[in-house]
């Protein structure tokens, strides 16, 4: 009986133990990064973001940008920014179903140093 | 003499070790049983946006619309390899169950109000974008089952609990196969009846309680092969039939009784049938005007109160002035004396196929348009053990199918559903009245038409998925 409630002990503490972790690391806090404008209604759009490094603006690095939905099952775009000089990069994008959207910024600096950046989600209506 | 079906999968090549092998079963669980530790452990630790994470896409996306085509095409495969019974049926090799199910409880009242309390939950907490809650989901399933199948004898999880469970019953008896006996002559002389009671070699019987000879259909039947297996005669099978024979039938059940004359059963069946408008409702835009038509009128902004309210409107209010005024009317033109409850009671099994047809449309939809979503999550957790699989494509993942064929492939079912659905209530009709038929069924046939209209109505928006961001 011991042993019994033994292993229901130790599998509670690898539960526990599973809920505490977390595999994904967390947002680079060097990178500022802000939309222009935040998308809101349906279509192609073009997106315009704005990088800095502490309070300068972030040039030559390669910024992908891919959008999805924060619900499964719509795939995703990823899309390579165009520079536009003075931190700004620029992408269009099809946001093609209402709901929440979520867009994710990977950057590698021009030194080869790699970045993620999950945006806040916003709607289009 | 009954004739014997022309098909049986447990005689095709391939599939006969499923009647043999006593291990059958635990040899489909073990896979889904390693897919649910995955899931749960990546929906704990792995990133938390929904398209990122196998718990989420598997569960909502692969899982449900496998499971309602699998129902339709094949039968109830998921309860048949049910992963949560794992471990239930290894603790029951160490712990054997004392207590008994009560006997009030020996019901779908409670599986009707889970299932209820499942819809509520998936919007309230918004399930189908949180990894971490659909993980705990999946060990709550767990827990629940060890926990009662630990405690009482037989399978009451899967036959008075499990609101899953019940959503796949129901909807397998459209099914085209079912467990049944190949010769019902031979059990006539079958004095062990091991089917229900068991082996001694420690072969469980019907844990469901459905002694086959009287079986009829395939609800509360998990396709767990037990009976199959228990059999010294061999004689039970898994046997071809027409889709939605049963809900045709007027025999009582064996483990059930007459559904016909269950309220409990109708009330599952209603919930299951009218949220499957419900949650297709939750998921386009319309809801969204609702919610603030709502909030300007009670200038109240609580998303439980919003979400109770629609709710209320779609599981009771609707219902029962639909159900009730065509009972009513039914009553008035057929002359029948039963009480409305009761002639409710015997007309709910044939608003089942268009609930089958409204949730294997939306379902299908998710899984025709993100059954690739799933390669990004695959590659993603593949680089996390080693293995690069870059050529895996992440972007500019198609549908399954061209999604031109998606919207009238979902007007098809619908229909199908609907027609199904009108047949079943003629054929209530004619049983209960000789009075006037045509004019009794009329209005079902209303209700019917009114479901079919919603939820081609509901198809036909486009999608609006929000959850975190509410509002």
């Amino acid at each position: 009986m011991l042993f019994r409630y033994g292993q229901l002990i130790l599998l509670s503490l690898i539960f526990v133990s599973l809920i505490g972790c977390s595999r994904t690391p967390s947002d680079d806090p060097r990178l500022l990064m802000s939309l222009e404008q935040t998308p809101s209604a349906m279509g192609v759009q073009t997106i315009v973001l704005v990088i800095n490094d502490g309070s300068t603006p972030l040039d030559n690095a390669k910024v992908q940008l891919e959008a999805t939905m924060t619900h499964a099952g719509m795939p995703s775009q990823i899309v390579q920014m165009q520079a536009l000089g003075a931190g700004k990069y620029q992408a269009s994008i099809d946001f093609s179903m209402l709901g929440e959207w979520v867009l994710i910024v990977n950057v590698t600096e021009a030194n080869g140093a790699v970045m993620q950046r999950t945006l806040p989600a916003f709607n289009i209506q | 003499m009954q004739q014997i079906p022309a098909i049986d999968l447990l005689k095709l090549p391939g599939l006969r070790w499923l009647g043999r092998w006593r291990y059958a079963r635990f040899a489909l669980q073990l896979p889904l049983f390693a897919l649910a530790m995955l899931m749960v452990w990546d929906g704990l630790t792995g990133a938390q946006l929904a398209p990122k994470n196998s718990a989420t896409v598997i569960v909502w996306v692969h899982y449900r619309g496998f499971l309602m085509l699998a129902l339709l095409v094949v039968g109830n495969l998921f309860c048949m390899a049910c992963p949560f019974m794992l471990p239930r049926n290894l603790a029951r090799r160490i712990i054997k169950p004392r207590f008994k199910w009560p006997t009030w409880l020996r019901n779908k009242w409670l599986a009707a109000g889970l299932l209820v309390l499942f819809f509520f939950a998936y919007e309230r907490f918004d399930l189908w974008a949180s990894p971490w809650w659909t993980a705990m989901l999946i060990v709550s399933y767990f827990a629940a089952a060890l926990l009662i199948d630990s405690s009482f004898q037989g399978a009451p999880f899967c036959k008075y609990v499990c609101p899953l469970g019940q959503f796949n019953m129901l909807s397998s008896t459209l099914s085209p196969i079912e467990v049944a006996v190949r010769q019902p002559q031979r059990c006539q002389t079958c004095a062990t009846k091991d089917c229900i009671v068991g082996r001694d070699d420690d072969q469980p019987g019907c844990e469901l309680w459905l002694f086959q000879p009287k079986k009829v259909g395939n609800l509360d039947c998990t396709l767990c092969l037990d009976c199959i297996h228990a059999c010294p005669h061999d004689n039970i099978g898994l046997l071809a039939r027409v889709p939605g024979q049963e809900l045709i039938s007027l025999q009582p059940r064996s483990g059930i009784g007459k559904i016909e004359e269950r309220s409990d059963f109708s009330l599952l069946m209603l919930v299951f049938t009218w949220g499957a408008l419900l949650n297709a409702f939750g998921m386009i835009s319309p809801v969204y005007s609702f919610y603030n038509w709502l909030t300007a009128q009670f200038a109240i902004t609580s998303e439980t109160f919003l979400l109770s309210v629609v709710f209320i409107l779609a599981l009771v209010i609707e219902p029962v002035v639909l159900l009730g005024g065509a009972a009513w009317l039914f009553r008035r033109i057929s002359g029948h004396n039963e009480r409305l409850i009761a002639i409710i009671n015997r007309f709910m099994k044939g608003f089942l196929p268009i609930g089958i047809a409204m949730w294997t449309a939306h379902y299908a939809f998710h899984f025709i348009i993100g059954f690739w979503t799933i390669l990004p999550v695959l590659r993603s957790l593949l680089a996390e053990a080693g293995i690069n699989f870059s050529w895996m494509p992440v972007t500019g993942l198609s549908p399954l199918v061209p999604q031109a064929m998606i919207y009238p492939f979902q007007m098809g079912m619908i229909l199908l559903g609907s027609v199904l659905s009108a047949v079943i209530t003629w054929q209530t009709t004619t049983t209960i009245t000789k009075q006037r038929q045509r004019w009794a069924w009329l209005p079902w046939a209303l209700v019917i038409v009114a479901m079919a209209g919603s939820a081609m109505w509901l198809l036909s928006q486009p999608m609006d998925m929000r959850g975190i961001l509410e509002g």
